[in-house]
């Protein structure tokens, strides 16, 4: 539903986008058998050198065409009828992206005194000028080479700066990049200027093209040792371990006080994610948006219990068993999501665009920082909670021995209520959390579920302090391990600890010995 | 809607490399989960290995199409060894971690842009040398299958019929096994470990040998999907595959000689026919596109696998054709 509204609006704005340029590039009439059409992007600018294949109705006719610099293409056609004008998405230029409506084609039907307009979208691209300055002089610097990586580690392209020293860089989707300047191959003379990084991380919103500038003068260069660059990644380790330990207290709860292994725990991190964003998306303020999907998310952790998991443990279902009905509901939800938001990456709209905040040789964006204080806040208030509140207690209680705690007037079914309510608080807060800093996907949580795993295991299974060092250290473990190895290969690591935790100390750092069967 | 399509495709499916890839596939979990009772979640690692084992043994590595298979077994056992050496000691639930990390530590190997000289990356393996030509050219049908209402190529029914002998095998292979005194230890340790340590059995051994057997039909499933596909593709060997085929022994019944048969069957018959029965409603105009629209399609039979997973878990765990007393689930 939210994603047809959204598309609806997309659809509005591209009309009136439209509107915009309609008369500038478009000629008075045509004869019967032309078929002209012009290709915009979404700032109305023409594109050129688009190539567009035309078809009739019947398939017997096609044509290729080409955008001239006005963006405008014709094509002779056999006579009237009715035609299809798509554009040809392996094609097309750098720069812009074809969207669905594009690629499937629009149809006129000739003779008509309309053209067909169709609309790209602009790729998310970085760029810059280098320029050298001596003095209050500044002349552009050639062949400076900048290497743009995306930070999730999929995609990494090098640009080289031509005679004007512009460079630019076109990226797969908005996301946070890190583009350096790669310092040992600047020109004889030139040099990144003293106090200015070689570094920059920025993040990329949807269609946003985004100049930077790497300043160059011929005092010392400055250089990102390896020591900063350590330092940055231990911050970053830190808030995703944090954001892991948020997902995984409610694992561990859930196990401790259940015995159940919970697959099903990664699409109730997707689902707060999906939730806030399209709340957010439909014009709800995130923090309110993501207030709601946490309370949502809340409920729908006690209506799975009460809905799901209660009735099964009444039925003395086996835990294996129920492990494997955790599987099947992980798929159906995984999917359902996919049904409702697509198989495609999504972004919040608020926070998206933020500039890094140097402390020192750091750079982290106000909302990492904003999320990193609070899933702290949640998670000393979430432990103080556990140790000191009577609930907190029962439910270690009920943790250590069932039996023994329903037999000393524990109402074990209203704790084990209470521990989902939280899981799926907790789990939605690392959602949206996580949705921030990467992006919004409807398998978002299954790729995350074996990381929360590890931490929960590395912290022992069942303690909720166990898994809060389990996850900060896997957080900080799969981060930090990428300067020594592949960034596609760092949850292989964080798995091979986690394989060799459960062979040597099954009860994890923290466990103690007994819990192990 | 055109049903006459509709039912050929459904037809053609019944008998095609999918079933046949969920049978084998379903076979070994029959062994591990089913008799010996090890929750194994890293059967796509298996399957993975046997599929990269035939296409890099080929491409990568030079070696003729019975090298390259001996050399996929080798890499079965040796995963087999390797994963159960340290992980068969270790409880239900651990194991199951431990088996579906394994195989999401083997798809990201296989995946990885760093050795992707070796493994062709995330596009997977089509080979150069095309690692099917051997395969190929010792096909021994002269044309495509066009019989009523079903259609095979050429080369899909070469495939099929080395699967269906190899589904026969395992058939046996698992029936002669399983009324032997080996099949009998194998299923006593299912009831009670402890029990059949006390009689003097070496439960490890066992339990390998198990692994082993179980891994190789994993591989066998492997193999026939990388030959069908001409590719060993890292992202057919997702962690969701080891739980379709789970889904598919349970649909059959655990424990039962040919219940991954029965239920590769259904589980895909039921798949094609339900996705074909949508796409014909949607070019009829009868699901309106406010419902869903033809991406959507793909996504509903997912949604399905999900539901039926956990229905069969919950209100009839031993399956279509299984019998409850033969699967003792909890293995606390």
């Amino acid at each position: 539903m939210q994603r047809r509204i959204t598309r609806y609006l997309s659809l509005l704005m591209g009309v009136f986008a439209l509107f915009a340029v309609v008369g500038a590039s478009v000629p008075a009439s045509a004869a019967d058998d032309t078929l002209i059409g012009s290709i915009v992007d979404t700032n109305g600018a023409a594109v050129a050198e688009v190539p567009v294949v035309v078809t009739s109705a019947d398939g017997k006719f096609k044509k290729k065409a080409t955008s001239d610099a006005q963006g405008t293409f014709t094509v002779t056609t056999p006579g009237p009828g009715e035609y299809t004008a798509k554009v040809d998405a392996k094609n097309v230029p750098p720069g812009v992206r074809v969207p669905q409506d594009a690629k499937q084609g629009k149809t006129i039907t000739l003779p008509s005194e309309d053209t067909v307009k169709l609309q790209l979208q602009l790729s998310e691209a970085v760029h810059g000028t280098i320029l050298n300055q001596e003095g209050s002089e500044k002349t552009p610097v050639a062949g400076v080479q900048i290497a743009v990586e995306s930070t999730d580690g999929s995609f990494s392209e090098t640009a080289t700066s031509d005679d004007e020293g512009k460079w630019i860089v076109y990226l797969p989707k908005p996301g946070s990049y890190k583009v350096t300047v790669d310092e040992d191959a600047l020109p004889e003379g030139v040099s990144v200027r003293e106090g200015t990084n070689s570094e920059i991380t920025v993040s990329i919103g949807e269609g946003i093209q985004r100049a930077l500038l790497f300043p160059m003068g011929k005092d010392d260069r400055q250089v990102l040792s390896t020591g900063d660059k350590a330092l940055q990644l231990v911050v970053e380790g830190i808030r995703f371990g944090l954001l892991l330990a948020l997902a995984a207290l409610g694992l561990s709860l859930i196990f401790g006080t259940t015995g159940l292994v919970n697959f099903a725990h990664g699409e109730m991190i997707a689902l707060g994610a999906i939730i806030a964003w399209a709340f957010n998306t439909n014009g709800v303020p995130f923090l309110l948006a993501a207030l709601l999907s946490v309370l949502i998310c809340a409920l729908a952790g006690g209506l799975q219990e009460v809905g799901l998991w209660r009735p099964l443990r009444k039925r003395k279902t086996g835990l294996v068993a129920m492990m494997i009905v955790t599987i099947g509901l992980s798929i159906f939800a995984r999917f359902v999501f996919q049904f409702f938001i697509g198989g495609g990456n999504e972004s919040y709209r608020d926070y998206v665009i933020q500039d890094g905040i140097e402390i020192g040789p750091i750079s982290l964006a106000p909302r990492d920082i904003w999320s990193m204080a609070i899933a702290l806040v949640i998670l000393v208030l979430v432990g103080l909670f556990v140790i000191y509140s009577r609930m907190g207690k029962a439910m270690r209680a009920v943790a250590d021995n069932p039996a023994l705690a329903a037999a000393s007037g524990i109402d074990v079914n209203r704790v084990i209520l209470f521990v989902w309510v939280m899981g799926g608080g907790l789990a939605a807060l690392s959602g949206i959390l996580l949705g921030l800093s990467q992006q919004v996907k409807f398998d978002m949580g299954f790729d995350l579920l074996l990381l929360v795993f590890a931490g929960v295991v590395l912290g022992g299974l069942g303690t909720a302090f166990g898994a809060l060092v389990g996850s900060l250290v896997v957080g900080l473990f799969v981060t930090v391990s990428t300067l020594w190895i592949p960034p596609e290969l760092k949850n292989v690591a964080a798995f091979a600890v986690m394989i060799l935790i459960l062979l040597s100390r099954p009860q994890g750092i923290l466990g103690r010995s007994e819990r192990v069967g | 809607m055109d049903w006459g399509s509709i039912i050929s495709q459904t037809l053609s499916a019944l008998i095609g490399w999918e079933v046949v890839a969920y049978s084998l596939a379903a076979m070994g979990l029959n062994i591990h989960f089913g008799y010996t009772g090890l929750l194994n979640f890293g059967q796509a690692g298996f399957m993975a290995v046997g599929a990269y084992g035939v296409a890099m043994g080929i491409s990568t590595f030079g070696l003729s199409l019975g090298m390259a298979v001996l050399f996929a077994i080798a890499f079965t056992i040796l995963l087999a060894l390797l994963l159960g050496i340290p992980t068969l000691r270790l409880r239900a639930d651990y194991l199951a971690i431990v088996t579906i990390a394994t195989g999401e530590i083997l798809r990201l190997f296989f995946r990885s842009a760093t050795l992707s000289e070796w493994t062709g990356g995330s596009d997977g393996l089509q080979g150069n040398p095309l690692f099917t030509q051997q395969f190929k050219n010792l096909n021994p049908y002269g044309g495509p299958l066009d019989v009523g209402p079903i259609f095979l190529t050429q080369h899909i029914l070469w495939v099929i019929t080395v699967g269906w002998v190899l589904v026969a095998l395992g058939i046996l292979v698992t029936w002669l096994l399983m009324r032997s005194p080996w099949g009998r230890v194998i299923k006593g340790i299912r009831e009670d470990e402890e029990a059949v340590r006390s009689l003097g059995k070496n439960v490890f051994a066992y339990k390998m040998q198990s692994l082993i057997i179980g891994g190789l039909f994993g591989a066998a499933a492997g193999v026939i999907i990388a030959l069908a596909a001409s590719s060993a593709n890292p992202d057919n060997f997702a962690p969701q595959y080891t739980f379709f085929a789970y889904t598919v022994l349970l649909l059959g019944g655990a424990a039962r000689v040919f219940g991954p048969v029965v239920g590769a069957v259904i589980f895909v018959g039921a798949l094609v026919f339900v996705d074909a029965i949508l796409k014909g409603a949607m070019s009829d105009g009868l699901i309106p596109t406010w419902v869903m629209d033809g991406d959507q399609v793909g996504q509903v039979r997912f949604i399905l696998i999900g539901l039926v997973l956990m229905l069969l878990m919950i209100f009839r765990p031993q399956g279509i054709f299984g019998d409850k007393k033969e699967l003792q689930l909890d293995a606390r």
